[in-house]
């Protein structure tokens, strides 16, 4: 077990240095990277030459490489093309934003899908069934920035119930209430495919454990159907969703960028996406390895949380 | 997504189907057309692709021409749908814009396949050190979401068709490279490997000849998938404005013009809207409906 763990943390390293030297790569080694954003090629050639030398573009790729990874480590992700700020002080004014946003939409996906994962699953092939894996098919192929379009036409334009962008209301105090009334939709977007997701998931995971040898043998021992569904089924059903936690995060990070685009919520995909457009390299690398590492972290996280509580797991 | 079984499936698991007969035609084709969903969606991309293509033929009005006095306009003989906040009439658009969707999906997956079945045989195949480095690989551009690969790489080159088509392609292939790895580690023990390597066929012989075959049918079933999925990222790209560049229009930036008039003219968000959903939800029933039929399960 030891080395399990031990050969997953090495994994997950090799993997996060993987990707800073690609998101590096990507950038320095392409025409039109930062050494074009930087220097104006209608400058005089000595001015670009000593530009590129203040900037260190003039060292070999690796050095700058090596100095820009070393600053990752030190927490620092160099400094903003467009405001001068450091890429750091722009990520920390923006990720709670994110946080309070992807969190609520985590959240609200595994409340809605657990239950009707189990409640189709236990009522397989009936017509309720049906309507539900047709309406998270449909969740799955949806865009989540035209579901979001559509809640405004709805919600804000012909209800006039709740705004249509931004995250608190201009010259108002500060309040719960105006934050959750700016929530609610960009959070129900972002949570669509995640729960259309879940809930094919779960219905699958508790599928397969009801056609289980020991669900038979619970019930035929005479077990009230509650105690066997929460006892015998649910326990070794919801499992396996600890792992897709991990998996759909990914998902969940691009929904946050374009719901954040949609809604302008001030977050952090927002960030990335306005950066795309200026080219802030810095911006975009520094989001980039930001959100890769929160991915690796949080797989590696499950697999060592699942192995926790799954017996099974560790004896292997 | 590793388990998770359609009613239809269930339903068809009742059916004989052995190996032998996973190559027969008229077997595919009749469990094809059983799953109902499955068929249904292949003729909706049929006329999909048929409006794309050959209705800009018969509907003649310019998508990029601009009707000044006809701003916003209601639907009329001229323009059977109206037209947007530029004058441009929105059915020409809209034809307009599926033909630059479905080339794209269609471009990126095509491209996506060529490096994921690469990755995934030779890493597969070879195994070892081989397979470790071609992994990691794979697994450091799956821990980028790809949505954010894909802006590094459109701030990078700029946005073109072209570009979309390989950006799109290049940063969706990990999952067919996964896919086709296990079938090789399935396949690659087997007895009728093991005849080939006696009979002193090459390792590439091997790989594409031999063992290649066997991993087409998951590959066609994930790539309708992933058809979908690089519409949808297409669609959103454009929208953002990162992707498709008026005045050629697309289904994404179309929704970007409606957007700016939701208020007085909702209507122009829901077409292209819709379209893309049909579009997905179509590539995702048929995918369903090739698996069904190729007895793949998921």
């Amino acid at each position: 077990m030891g080395r399990y763990i031990a050969s997953r943390l090495i994994q997950a390293a090799v993997v996060l240095i993987l990707v800073t030297v690609i998101t590096f790569a990507l950038i320095h080694l392409a025409p039109g990277g930062p050494s074009a954003v930087l220097t104006d090629a209608r400058l005089p050639p000595e001015l670009i030459a000593r530009q590129r030398a203040n900037l260190g573009l003039d060292k070999p790729v690796y050095v700058q490489y090596f100095k820009w990874a070393g600053g990752l480590v030190r927490g620092d992700f160099g400094i903003s093309y467009t405001d001068q700020r450091t890429v750091l002080s722009e990520i920390r004014q923006r990720l709670p934003n994110t946080l309070i946003l992807a969190g609520t939409a985590f959240l609200l996906a595994l409340i809605v899908s657990i239950p009707v994962g189990i409640f189709t699953a236990q009522r397989a092939r009936s017509v309720p069934d049906h309507i539900v894996s047709g309406i998270s098919f449909i969740g799955l192929s949806t865009p989540v920035f035209w579901f979001g379009i559509v809640l405004i036409i709805v919600f804000s334009v012909q209800l006039h119930w709740l705004p249509a962008s931004g995250m608190r209301t201009i010259n108002e105090p500060n309040s719960l209430a105006d934050l959750l009334k700016h929530l609610i939709m960009p959070a129900l977007v972002l949570a669509m495919p995640t729960m259309a997701q879940f809930s094919r998931f779960v219905r699958a995971s508790v599928l397969e454990t009801l056609n289980q040898d020991y669900v038979r043998t619970a019930r035929a021992k005479g077990l009230a159907a509650r105690i066997v569904t929460y006892r015998h089924v649910l326990r070794n059903a919801l499992m396996p969703v600890v792992t897709i936690i991990g998996l759909t995060l990914p998902v969940v990070v691009t929904g946050a960028a374009i719901t954040e685009s949609v809604f302008g919520w001030p977050g952090m995909g927002r960030l990335a996406v306005d950066a795309a457009f200026t080219r802030d390299y810095p911006v975009i690398m520094g989001v980039t390895v930001l959100v890769a590492a929160a991915v690796i972290l949080i797989n590696l996280l499950t697999d060592l949380l699942y192995m926790a509580i799954d017996p099974r797991v560790r004896l292997r | 997504m590793t388990t998770s079984t359609t009613p239809t499936e269930t339903a068809l698991s009742g059916v004989a189907y052995t190996g032998a007969q996973r190559g027969s035609g008229r077997y595919f084709l009749r469990r094809m057309v059983s799953y109902r969903p499955g068929f249904i969606s292949f003729l909706v991309i049929l006329l999909l692709y048929l409006l794309a293509f050959v209705g800009p033929i018969i509907y003649r009005t310019s998508p990029n021409e601009i009707d000044l006095l006809n701003l916003l306009g209601r639907p009329s003989a001229d323009h059977l749908l109206g037209t947007d906040e530029n004058g441009r009439d929105i059915l020409a658009r809209l034809l307009d814009g599926g033909h630059v969707s479905l080339i794209v999906g269609l471009i990126a997956v095509i491209l996506a396949d060529t490096v994921g079945v690469l990755f995934g045989a030779f890493a597969g195949y070879f195994g070892k050190a081989i397979d470790s480095i071609l992994m990691r690989i794979t697994d450091a551009l799956l821990a980028i979401p790809s949505f954010f690969l894909l802006l590094v790489v459109l701030s990078l080159f700029g946005p073109s068709l072209t570009k979309l088509e390989v950006a799109i392609g290049l940063t969706s292939w990990m999952s067919i490279a996964r896919l086709v790895r296990s079938e090789f580690l399935r396949y690659k023990e087997t007895d009728f490997v093991q005849a080939a390597k006696a009979m002193g066929a090459s390792d590439l012989r091997i790989i594409f000849r031999h063992i290649l075959p066997q991993a087409v049918s998951p590959v066609i079933v994930a790539s309708s998938v992933l058809v979908g999925g690089a519409i949808i990222a297409e669609s959103a790209l454009s929208y953002l404005g990162l992707g498709v560049q008026p005045p050629q229009a697309s289904w994404g930036n179309m929704l970007t013009g409606a957007q700016n008039f939701v208020f007085t003219e909702p209507a122009l968000a829901i077409y292209p809207g819709l379209l893309i959903v049909i579009t997905v939800a179509s590539f995702n029933y048929f995918g369903e409906g090739l698996r069904t039929a190729f007895n793949v399960s998921e």
